[in-house]
């Protein structure tokens, strides 16, 4: 054991340990939050990410379009070359009209709000430990993707950027509860904050908090963002109100909002790069 | 590195890199998959010798703190250490045998629950909530397949297809 412990190898490896928590030292201060480390292999694990989502996606399209139609099963054991080249023509239509879609939605956020400025990415891989749906981008800071960015999926607000790379970017929802948006319910007019807890996030909700113990917010509200903070562009649209409730620990209500957007099956999203007001 | 190790050790990266791409994929079902690096390593480093480990260990927590939100270099630290001291333990007091493997990955999720239940956030209340509906339902998933890591690896080290010479010298090693 003290052979070992004395040996260059030993010394070597000492070394690159010390190196890597040096590196956790300096990510805490450089700009983007990330180590010199994750960037480099980031670098080349980011494109593999990629390759792996795209892979996964095409194979569970296709096997969606086999489960859900035996007509087409039995067609296609008579003329099968006919009807997996229409099958596949059929994925790559449905991919790109879910593409337009998703920029017709933006396109309407950016004719009211001309001043955005959007960095479009596609969702290349989920941290599966984290109960908050967080996930990666693949816009990074070549595209001008810069920490604490605001991230959406059409006029919905989504979450925010929380660790910028060159090539792609770590996004955390606001289900997520060191995520706090300040937002207004848009009929009462009434403001407070959007919070997140693991119970609530496991039902796909988050709660709308600091409302006054009489609030008028009821079910069916919509809650916006309100742009306070400068974090976030005004009425950017959260969720919809389910019910009213009133805080176990103190004289408030707050109520329960279910996101405008599945978080948890988002596939393209965009990062607002900058807008009017933007850290004001 | 001796030449005749080249291959097992290519082929050990790249079982790690399809196990961070599996963790991480947003199309496959999800639950389950979080804990997949922790016995990918430690069936690795029972097999490796303590330096060859720890670097195989950063470029695992390198992969995983890629796509984990939260603090940068928490789990590369965590691999590292786990797969040092795995490696030093087997090659100090342990046989290279299944049920040693187990009760390693069993030792190394239950801490890697811990990491990464202190590392998630929200408060108490939230991390427990966590703690059962995630992490140790992964866990669960993770040691059940540190089975087929230990099988997968024993395969690469012992039985090479690219070395038959490294296959007869571990064969005699064993014996002794």
């Amino acid at each position: 054991m003290r052979k070992f412990l004395k040996s260059s190898a030993f010394r070597i490896a000492a070394v690159l340990l010390c190196a890597a928590l040096l590196g956790c030292v300096a990510a805490s201060s450089t700009l983007g939050g990330a180590t010199p480390l994750s960037r480099a292999v980031d670098f080349v694990f980011t494109p593999l990410e990629k390759l792996s989502a795209a892979i996964s996606k095409n194979l569970s399209d296709m096997n969606a379009a086999f489960t859900s139609s035996r007509y087409y099963q039995e067609k296609m054991r008579e003329m099968q070359d006919t009807i997996d080249e229409l099958r596949s023509q059929m994925v790559d239509y449905e991919q790109t009209a879910q593409k337009l879609a998703d920029y017709e939605a933006v396109l309407g956020l950016k004719e009211s709000n001309a001043d955005y400025v959007f960095a479009a990415g596609s969702v290349i891989s989920r941290d599966s430990s984290d109960g908050y749906y967080s996930f990666v981008l693949d816009c990074g800071a070549k595209d001008g993707v810069a920490l604490n960015d605001p991230v959406v999926s059409g006029q919905y607000l989504v979450g925010v950027v929380k660790e910028v790379r060159d090539t792609s970017c770590v996004a955390r929802t606001f289900l997520s509860p060191e995520i706090n948006v300040s937002a207004y319910e848009v009929r009462s007019r009434e403001e407070g904050f959007i919070s997140g807890t693991a119970a609530l996030s496991r039902r796909g909700e988050c709660s709308f908090s600091g409302l006054e113990k009489g609030t008028s917010v009821a079910k069916g509200g919509i809650v916006c963002t309100s742009g306070i903070g400068g974090l976030y562009p005004r009425d950017l649209i959260i969720g919809t109100v389910t019910e009213v409730l009133d805080e176990a620990e103190n004289a408030s209500a707050y109520a329960v909002v279910v996101p405008g957007v599945n978080v948890s099956e988002l596939v393209t999203a965009f990062v607002l790069t900058d807008f009017a007001g933007k850290g004001e | 590195m001796p030449k005749k190790m080249l291959w097992p050790r290519l082929f050990a990266a790249l079982v790690l890199v399809v196990t961070a791409l599996l963790r991480c994929n947003p199309y496959l079902p999800s639950g389950g998959r979080s804990l997949l690096l922790v016995p990918a390593v430690v069936c690795l480093a029972v097999f490796e010798d303590t330096v060859p480990a720890l670097l195989f260990a950063l470029l695992a927590g390198a992969m995983w703190d890629v796509t984990s939100v939260g603090r940068d270099g928490v789990f590369t630290l965590f691999c590292a250490v786990a797969a040092a001291a795995v490696s030093l333990v087997v090659r100090l007091y342990f046989r290279r045998k299944t049920f040693s493997a187990l009760l390693l990955c069993a030792v190394a999720l239950a801490a890697a629950v811990a990491v990464s239940v202190a590392a998630a956030d929200g408060s108490g209340a939230d991390k427990v909530h966590l703690l059962f509906s995630v992490a140790l339902p992964s866990a669960a998933v993770a040691e059940l397949l540190s089975v087929g890591y230990y099988c997968l690896f024993k395969k690469i080290y012992r039985n090479s297809v690219f070395n038959k010479k490294l296959r007869s010298e571990f064969g005699a090693s064993e014996a002794k």
